[in-house]
């Protein structure tokens, strides 16, 4: 259990960096809504993931329009890859990545 | 800590993904849009630098390419990894719009060569339209199922 990152391995954290990891870039409003939580909560997890260095948070416009787009650092990909390697091993089971999935 | 176990922690991690899987959706009239615009391009362009090839033709084109451009630069709100798509849901896929093109070539050739052109093409081009608005939810939904098992880390 004590090597479990302790940066992801918090609920919101550990949904964000869930939704990262399968997303080359995501916009705010998106991971909010994947994660269901509010935008300051987001905003808050989200920054703590930044100051870790495992996240990027880009702000933009489309058009007029002012978006905020995350994504994991190299980094960032690592320590999750690692994180749920970890579990892996703690479980004793893998993710149904190992399959082409049909459910 | 956080009180979240490791056995928690992984389906957690599988549920968040697929949630997120299903709250991307095309808008349902994009792929019967796009079928639409390529029909009248077709038929614009086989009108050799009349009006129908500038306005029909080019313009087709130029409003393909434009709807391309705002789904990738204004609509989309996230860009996937190609880790998330499974061979199956990447084999439906294709064969999906495959059928499509099939199905207006089949219908151009096979069930309107009666029809004087450009009727026979805007016939084939509607089954191609008609075809799309059916099957765009079905096919997201199963493409979705096909992706649903696999966790990407």
């Amino acid at each position: 259990m004590s090597a479990l990152d302790p940066v992801i391995h918090a609920p919101v954290r550990l949904q964000i960096m869930s939704v990262l990891a399968a997303a080359q870039e995501a916009e705010f409003s998106f991971v909010r809504e994947s994660v269901e939580v509010s935008d300051s909560v987001l905003s808050r997890q989200a920054a703590a993931l930044e100051n870790a260095g495992y996240v990027v948070i880009r702000k933009g416009h489309v058009g007029k329009r002012p978006r905020t787009w995350l994504s994991l650092t190299p980094e960032g990909r690592t320590a999750f890859r690692d994180y749920v390697s970890e579990l892996q091993r703690i479980v004793g089971q893998p993710l149904p990545a190992a399959q082409d999935g049909v459910p | 800590m956080s009180g979240i176990s490791p056995e928690e922690a992984l389906a957690q991690i599988g549920r968040t993904q697929q949630n997120a899987y299903t709250r991307q959706q095309l808008p349902l009239w994009y792929p019967a849009g796009f079928a639409a615009l390529m029909t009248l391009s077709q038929i614009g362009l086989d009108d050799e630098f009349g009006w129908r090839f500038f306005v029909l033709g080019i313009g087709g084109l130029a409003a393909m390419g434009a709807l391309v451009s705002l789904l990738l630069n204004r609509w989309a709100k996230v860009r996937w990894t190609k880790e998330t798509w499974t061979p199956s849901a990447s084999i439906t896929y294709v064969v999906w719009l495959l059928a499509a093109a099939g199905l207006a070539l089949g219908a151009h050739f096979l069930v309107f060569d009666g029809l004087a052109e450009p009727g026979r093409k805007l016939a084939a081009g509607a089954v191609a339209v008609v075809y799309l608005l059916a099957t765009t939810r079905p096919a997201e939904a199963l493409i979705i199922r096909l992706s649903k098992a696999k966790v990407v880390s």
